[in-house]
């Protein structure tokens, strides 16, 4: 069988071209020699929506779309994109919100890609920077997010879990969530 | 209601400024004529690109254009520019007047060509005046939602596209995309064969005769409302079988027994298989009726013996009470092992519901921002609609991944699909597997409380008086009596569910036949007058138009797939069938026209009052048969057509054909349909 094979199949599909470290998926085919050189194939790795820029700039425009006067802090953008992003931090999220329980910790979570999509959401002039670490949504943002809500079939998830939080107040969303503000400084530590 | 085209514009903007083709068209004839490579397939191609009806020639993306509207534009000075961005806009009116305005890149930075931008009013002269509302062509949806261009072009024109059989799925929508073929020819590969070129990758089972039906105003949409209140009897009959099997079901799980029906959904008279119902017996399945006939002849040993006193029957009761005990622990030790297998199987069901809702989740998200590109590109934000960064310009969704190589979405999409078919059929697999054990569990429950109650039974009976009656014989005797009876009633309840079945069946029969008749239905007295207009229309402009391979009184239309057909068989290119090709284009000529005037016939008809004719002359076809052609069409014309006729013919040859033919002459003086705008 090996002898009957032509060198031209045995090598046709190795990349000359590649490094062995940036190829990353090894192909075998069977009905080939199983002695022959192993083929290694560079595949596209499937990426999920949360993970994708395009989503979280869009998230980010929808969570300021539900904030009061369109503006909120970076800890708040980081909570509620965090929330946004998967069902069950949005279930606890809601039902902290809802209802929190004081015997347990208050609820304020950090979400890392945020910084990112911020960084792009301005270079895309969707948001402007504010006082006090603050972002809101710029015109085109507010054009945007306009478009976003003209159709109902569209980011159904996220909009239904800002809808019954809407309008959020900074104050407003810290009580809520457990996180009292001390006089003069920024929100901190836990409430019982 | 007809489509009338208004006006059309076709742009493409160079690094030398604008190249631009503009013009108005009137109601009637209207006439193109240039030489060959001026652009007039580009101004045709250009009506149906900005109607989003490319679709109707594949299902590429690619948008159906040359160089100068895509890459390189020519001058006419020789010179040549890369295009930037261009552009087809039109001008459409429907019968009550109301204009629309529909403008479409077909290059355009961070612009997706699935975007039609629409302005709508009710005159030419307000359109200026109108909001513009942005909607998208070529993705799933166009044809029924909210921003779906096509949902908006079909209430344009007053149609409403009906479901139709389709070959994967039980419906399709009758989508523009096969409609339009019967107004329109393209150069390209529109004049080979006879009938038009339909697209078949809707799925759409015969295609061009349900086109033909639709655009003919035949009673199609009747019957398939009458195809529609069949269909809800099906159900209804599929809903029926289910609750009777159900019925029996629930009637064989409370006596511990199961049911084999064979068949879970309804069947034909011809396939139906009467039920079987099991009873567990000694760890093995077994038909009930034969195990009834066990349990009637130990009752007939018992009885024939009769009550013995307990007293001489210690031994005996003895040896029982050890194997009763020894009974119990093994049916014990088995419903323990079937508890840990069943809590397996439950954590197994919960983890794959919990992760084909994730994603499910996962899927639609993913269908959001593929939408959101068209949203992103609206607005120009590269982010959304392209995945790139706005700075840099660099890819963003390829710094996730390990390789730098991000899938797109549509790959996404098919890999998220295909995780979540593959998840729902483990979990399928995974609900039937728990339902069997659940099922074993039950009738092993019901040996277990059998083999302790004879426990018990015999335990009273060995502490008891000697003299009195064997308790154990009685409760045998007892339970054996009461298990008969139930069984019996069960198997009695079996036959009353066959006979339903059987029933049922004969129904089913009925639905079925009466579905296919309606599928293959004949045509109604209105229709026949319709095709036979539209026969006799085809008829004598063959003749007309001189044809000379077969006697014109040969060719027809076939009224079951409204083709053209020759002597009863369907008319192709063949030489064998001694057919030329000039007369093909003739007899393709007559197809058109007859299928105009035959729906102009009958006035609830869906033509939309266009013909649009790219060359129609080919294969050197006899200038005399052009004539009678465009004299026709003239006459098409008077009657409310629209006709775009596209052509290369010699101006004098041109001027003969159209001598005391009202029509009017579109501007085609430079060089090139697209010339430099000035200023």
């Amino acid at each position: 069988m090996w002898s009957t094979l032509p060198d031209s199949i045995l090598l046709e599909s190795i990349d000359q071209d590649k490094e062995p470290a940036e190829l990353v998926e090894l192909g075998a085919f069977p009905h080939r020699n199983p002695l022959a050189p192993v083929e290694l194939h560079r595949v596209p790795l499937p990426v999920p929506t949360t993970r994708r820029a395009g989503w979280r700039v869009t998230a980010l425009v929808l969570i300021l779309g539900s904030c009061r006067a369109t503006s909120a802090t970076t800890e708040q953008l980081h909570c509620l994109l965090w929330a946004i992003s998967d069902t069950v931090s949005a279930s606890l999220f809601t039902s902290t919100w809802q209802n929190r329980d004081p015997r347990k910790a208050p609820l304020r979570k950090f979400f890392p890609p945020l910084e990112d999509a911020l960084k792009l959401a301005l270079a895309e002039g969707l948001i402007e920077p504010k006082a006090k670490g603050r972002y809101s949504l710029s015109i085109h943002g507010k054009n945007y997010l306009r478009l976003l809500s003209s159709d109902s079939e569209l980011m159904t998830e996220e909009k239904t879990f800002l809808a019954p939080l809407r309008p959020i107040s900074t104050s407003g969303m810290w009580q809520k969530l457990g996180i009292t503000k001390a006089n003069g400084r920024a929100e901190t530590g836990a409430s019982t | 209601m007809s489509i009338r085209i208004v006006s059309v514009e076709v742009a493409s903007r160079t690094d030398r400024g604008l190249l631009r083709y503009k013009t108005d068209l009137s109601p009637g004839l209207n006439v193109i004529a240039a030489p060959n490579s001026f652009g007039k397939s580009t101004l045709l191609q250009g009506v149906i690109y900005a109607l989003g009806l490319e679709g109707m020639f594949s299902s590429s993306r690619k948008p159906p254009f040359g160089p100068a509207l895509l890459t390189l534009a020519d001058y006419p000075d020789g010179g040549r520019s890369p295009v930037r961005e261009s552009w087809v806009s039109l001008i459409i009116a429907n019968e009550h007047g109301t204009h629309m305005r529909c403008k479409r890149f077909v290059r355009g930075d961070g612009i997706d060509t699935a975007l039609i931008m629409t302005w709508k009013a009710n005159d030419r002269a307000s359109l200026g005046r109108a909001n513009r509302i942005d909607m998208f062509v070529r993705h799933g949806g166009s044809a029924f939602r909210e921003l779906g261009f096509h949902r908006e072009l079909a209430d344009f024109l007053g149609w409403d596209l009906p479901q139709v059989p389709g070959f994967n799925t039980t419906e399709v929508t009758l989508y523009l995309e096969v409609l339009f073929p019967l107004f329109y020819v393209e150069q390209k590969s529109g004049w080979s064969g006879v009938a038009p070129r339909m697209p078949t990758y809707f799925g759409i089972r015969d295609v061009l005769r349900r086109s033909v039906e639709y655009v003919l105003g035949l009673s199609t949409l009747e019957r398939l409302t009458a195809l529609a209140a069949v269909k809800t009897e099906e159900d209804d009959l599929k809903r029926r079988w289910q609750s009777a099997s159900d019925r029996l079901g629930d009637a064989a799980k409370a006596l511990n027994c199961r049911v084999f029906l064979n068949q879970d959904t309804p069947v034909t008279p011809a396939r139906r298989q009467h039920c079987v119902i099991e009873v567990m017996e000694e760890s093995s399945w077994v038909p009930l009726q034969q195990q009834v006939g066990v349990w009637q002849q130990h009752l007939n040993d018992l009885e024939q013996v009769g009550v013995e006193p307990a007293g001489e029957h210690t031994q005996q009761a003895h040896a029982e009470l050890s194997a009763a005990e020894s009974s119990v622990r093994e049916v014990g030790s088995r419903i323990r092992m079937l508890d840990e297998q069943l809590n397996l199987s439950r954590t197994d069901s919960d983890s794959l519901v919990a992760r084909s809702v994730s994603l499910d989740s996962e899927r639609s998200r993913l269908a959001d921002l593929r939408k959101l590109r068209t949203l992103g590109s609206t607005l120009g934000i590269a982010t959304v609609s392209s995945d790139v960064c706005p700075t840099c310009g660099q890819a963003l969704d390829g710094r996730e991944t390990a390789t730098g190589v991000a899938a797109d979405l549509d790959q996404t999409i098919a890999e998220v699909e295909a995780e979540r078919d593959a998840v729902r059929a483990a979990a399928q697999s995974a609900d039937r597997r728990r339902a069997t054990l659940e099922q074993n569990r039950a009738s092993l429950q019901a040996a277990l409380r059998g083999a302790m109650r004879q426990v018990r039974a015999l335990r009273d009976e060995l502490v008891g008086p000697s003299a009195a009656p064997s308790r154990a014989q009685v409760q045998q005797q007892i339970l054996l009596s009461s298990s008969i009876e139930r069984a019996q009633r069960l198997i009695d309840l079996a036959e009353e569910a066959n006979e339903y079945f059987d029933e049922l069946s004969v129904r089913w029969q009925d639905v079925r036949d009466r579905l296919n008749a309606l599928r293959d239905g004949v045509l109604s007295r209105t229709d026949q007058q319709i095709i036979s207009v539209m026969k006799s229309s085809f008829q004598s402009q063959v003749r007309d138009y001189g044809l000379r391979s077969v006697p014109p009184t040969d060719l027809s239309i076939d009224e079951s797939t409204l083709v053209p057909i020759n002597d009863g068989v369907e008319l192709t290119f063949d030489l064998s069938m001694g057919i030329s090709a000039s007369d093909m284009i003739r007899t393709k000529w007559a197809y058109y026209l007859a299928l105009y005037e035959a729906a102009n016939s009958s006035p609830p008809n869906k033509h939309a009052g266009l013909l649009m004719l790219d060359e129609p002359r080919q294969q050197e076809t006899d200038r005399g048969s052009l004539a009678m052609f465009v004299k026709r069409l003239e006459r098409a014309a008077a009657t409310g057509c629209q006709v775009i006729y596209a052509t290369s013919e010699d101006r004098r040859d041109l001027e003969e054909v159209l001598q005391n033919i009202r029509a009017v002459m579109l501007p085609a003086a430079d060089s090139h349909l697209l010339a430099p705008v000035v200023g």
